[in-house]
């Protein structure tokens, strides 16, 4: 039985992820980047290519060959010389979105399930209210198509599938991150949103992050009985995942090894986010989720 | 404090078994509760510290563990039957009144007084040259009282070495228990006494039987005395509480002596008789039953085969049989009768062989069987029918414990009973070439009987559940 059944969680609904309140809320939110690559799509982020538009960048002396609807004539009036007027090419940032929903995530009540897909759906809706394209792949055992969000459509679409989502298994983020290559022809942000339970580690996946060359946005969804461990007594553990079993006879001295295993995991989670320059976020699923996203946005925007 | 069924190094020796057993299972006793988590991934360094502990740790509940010792404990202890060493200081007290002692008499006297011989709980024989008076520990102060009153000095010389494995054999059960000798003969350099600190052996092997040729040196080598006092002090109780036996309150009945292979057979219709036997009694003792309150001391003679019938009054109390097919068995047969008119019902006598039965199983007779009817039994236990006018009514003694399971009174008042009771009881002793029989004192089993002790288990075992449950560590 898993474990989200064994809770009897009632997940979220599309009504709750579909809030026009919430909706609202991130609407002055706004990922910024200093560059993004160029791309064919029109957006607001400067792309590294120089080019026609509103937006002035710099002059260059012509050179025979060059555009001379680029010569920038008043500057030739003042000075004589030929020189062309380049301007900032605006373009979008594609967005991937990896939302982990393995049962780890559904173990308790209220799931820490509930706050990934919400927080999945406000960065998909803040890349959309800003014109960034984004994708977002559901993260498991199983690695599905990913929900284009482009427009308002797409996410109706996304609150839709994260509405009906269910427990996927196994946590294997790289896999799920590496699932997304594809995806990934031009670079842009990616986000993950998982509670990092790896069994392999947090090392192959920063591994696959640093090799990605991606901006990143790690949001890691815990609770605070991650920290606590919960009450000595001589217990059988049971992962929700694997259904691994692990006796113990747990005393004071076994919640402290835990309570260290646990901090050593925070502080190296911590380390790969400085190694990777990636923002991060610790969400707690137990509290209200926008006010922590907020904080993610100083002054409106996050920049990557 | 001993214990009656173990040694000590066979009780502790077990108790050390079961602590050792209980402390496995104490070991192997986890109660988990199923817990799950979203990850393992994070217990595992308290996997490592658990298996640093190890047995250690598994070992939570100490005061668990030490009631269950302690419980097993008591369980063995009420197996054992403890007997306490404390509260009774045993002693054989040996007065050698033979022919040596004929000028200080007296002064023996005066020290068989001084060292206990007029307590019940010490054993006392007084040896005459020839003949002697053995009390066992339990036996009558006014008997004792009068022996020594009536103390002629024989006319023989009794060997010391018999008398006193005799008089250990009396104590022989008992830790550092002691036979003290007063003879004035110079077998130490105490001209006076010998005091003898008998740690008696438990598996002590004396002629507590005796053998023909030490007591009843004048009869054929075939003939053996036993005197049944010794095994069955015959004392009966006030039986105050069964109706109908108000007159039949201090009976002290009898020492029974038997002699086997004199020719003749004792028989009175109206009264206990006891004919002479040498070594034991020189007086022939008639003592009219009704109403029942004589002491009376006895003795029959029996044949190899024959019967002897003892009567007290109207009213037939045993029958005993030589068997003579088996040399060393004897046969005591109870028939009781209870007649209309005489005042000792059915009841009483019933309750005459219940409470016999109760001196034969207290005694203990060491390689004795007790049967009941036709069926066996273990030695201390006894069963007894009784056909009751048309209902039969059975009172079953356990000796064990000391509990009479049931018996039914009949009607009470003389002259309306009418009834029957019967038993057969099968007494064995080795044959006499063989290691003679030991004959064990009586013993005073320490306040702890079993019951109590059971009893005294489950309260705490009670206490301690209930106490459990107060503090929520038992769910």
């Amino acid at each position: 039985m898993l474990c989200w059944q064994l809770c009897g969680i009632e997940s979220v609904s599309a009504a709750t992820l579909f809030d026009a309140e919430l909706l609202a809320s991130v609407e002055a939110l706004v990922i910024r980047t200093r560059r993004v690559r160029s791309g064919p799509i029109h957006g607001e982020h400067r792309a590294n290519e120089s080019g026609s538009g509103l937006e002035f960048r710099e002059h260059r002396p012509y050179t025979p060959g060059d555009e001379l609807a680029r010569v920038d004539w008043n500057v030739y009036r003042r000075t004589g010389k030929l020189y062309r007027r380049l301007a900032d090419v605006m373009r979008d940032l594609p967005v991937r979105i990896h939302v982990d929903l393995s049962d780890s995530l559904w173990h308790e009540s209220p799931a820490r399930a509930d706050a990934a897909r919400v927080a999945a759906f406000t960065i998909a809706a803040i890349a959309r209210g800003h014109e960034d394209e984004a994708h977002v792949f559901v993260c498991g055992a199983s690695n599905e198509e990913p929900v284009r969000v482009r427009g308002q459509a797409g996410l109706i679409q996304l609150a839709e599938v994260l509405d009906q989502a269910t427990p996927r298994g196994r946590t294997d983020l790289a896999a799920c991150f590496e699932a997304a290559a594809s995806y990934r022809r031009r670079r842009g942000l990616s986000v993950i949103v998982s509670d990092f339970f790896d069994p392999r580690g947090l090392t192959a996946f920063a591994t696959a992050l640093r090799e990605s060359g991606e901006r990143l946005l790690l949001l890691r969804v815990h609770t605070p009985r991650d920290r606590e461990g919960g009450t000595p007594g001589e217990v059988t553990l049971v992962d929700c995942e694997s259904g691994a079993e692990l006796e113990l006879d747990l005393d004071q001295a076994g919640l402290d090894a835990y309570r260290a295993a646990y901090a050593a995991f925070e502080t190296a989670f911590d380390e790969m986010l400085l190694e990777l320059g990636a923002a991060g976020l610790v969400i707690d699923a137990s509290a209200p989720l926008l006010p922590q996203l907020e904080a993610l946005f100083p002054a409106g925007s996050l920049v990557l | 404090m001993n214990f009656r069924t173990f040694d000590n190094s066979t009780f502790a020796m077990l108790l050390g078994a079961g602590a050792a057993a209980l402390a496995v299972l104490h070991l192997l006793r986890v109660r988990r509760h199923r817990r799950s988590v979203p990850s393992i991934l994070f217990w595992q360094s308290v996997v490592r510290t658990t298996r640093a502990r190890s047995m250690a740790g598994r070992f939570r509940h100490p005061r668990t563990y030490a009631f269950l010792v302690l419980l097993l404990a008591v369980l063995l202890g009420a197996l054992a039957e403890p007997v306490s060493t404390a509260s009774t200081q045993a002693r054989a007290l040996v007065l050698d009144a033979g022919k040596a002692s004929s000028q200080c008499l007296d002064e023996l006297r005066a020290r068989a007084v001084e060292h206990g011989a007029l307590r019940a709980e010490t054993a006392f024989i007084i040896a005459r040259g020839g003949s002697m008076s053995i009390f066992a520990p339990g036996s009558s102060v006014a008997a004792r009282r009068d022996a020594l009153d009536q103390l002629q000095v024989g006319e023989g010389v009794d060997a010391l070495a018999p008398l006193i494995e005799r008089a250990a054999a009396l104590v022989r059960a008992r830790a550092m228990a002691e036979v003290l000798v007063l003879s004035p003969r110079s077998f130490t350099t105490d001209s006076v006494g010998l005091r003898v600190l008998h740690d008696v052996p438990r598996k002590l092997d004396v002629a507590a039987l005796l053998p023909p040729n030490e007591v009843v040196a004048a009869a054929a080598p075939s003939n053996f005395s036993l005197n049944v006092d010794e095994a069955l002090p015959l004392a009966l109780r006030a039986l105050q509480e069964l109706p109908g036996v108000a007159q039949v309150d201090a009976v002290g009945l009898p020492r029974v002596s038997i002699k086997v292979g004199v020719p003749g057979l004792t028989i009175a219709d109206r009264s206990i008789v006891a004919s002479s036997v040498s070594g034991v009694h020189s007086a022939l003792h008639e003592a009219p039953l009704p109403p029942l309150s004589a002491s009376v001391q006895i003795g029959v003679q029996v044949m190899p085969g024959e019967r002897v019938l003892l009567r007290a009054g109207d009213v037939p109390l045993v029958v005993m049989r030589r068997d003579a097919a088996q040399e060393a068995t004897l046969f005591l047969q109870a028939d009781l009768f209870a007649q209309g008119s005489h005042a000792a019902n059915d009841t009483t006598l019933m309750a005459l062989l219940v409470d016999w039965i109760h001196a034969a199983a207290r005694h203990q007779l060491p390689v004795a069987t007790i049967t009941a009817g036709q069926s066996s039994a273990l030695s201390c236990v006894a069963d007894l029918s009784v056909l009751h006018s048309e209902k039969s009514v059975a009172a079953t003694y356990t000796a064990s414990t000391g509990a009479l399971a049931m018996i039914e009174p009949s009607t009470a008042g003389p002259s309306s009973v009418q009834g029957h009771a019967s038993a057969d009881l099968l007494v064995q002793w080795p044959r006499m070439e063989s290691a003679p029989a030991a004959i064990t004192p009586p013993q005073q089993v320490s306040a702890l009987a079993l019951w109590e002790l059971l009893a005294l288990a489950a309260l705490t075992l009670l206490v301690f559940d209930a106490a459990l449950h107060a503090r929520g560590r038992i769910p």
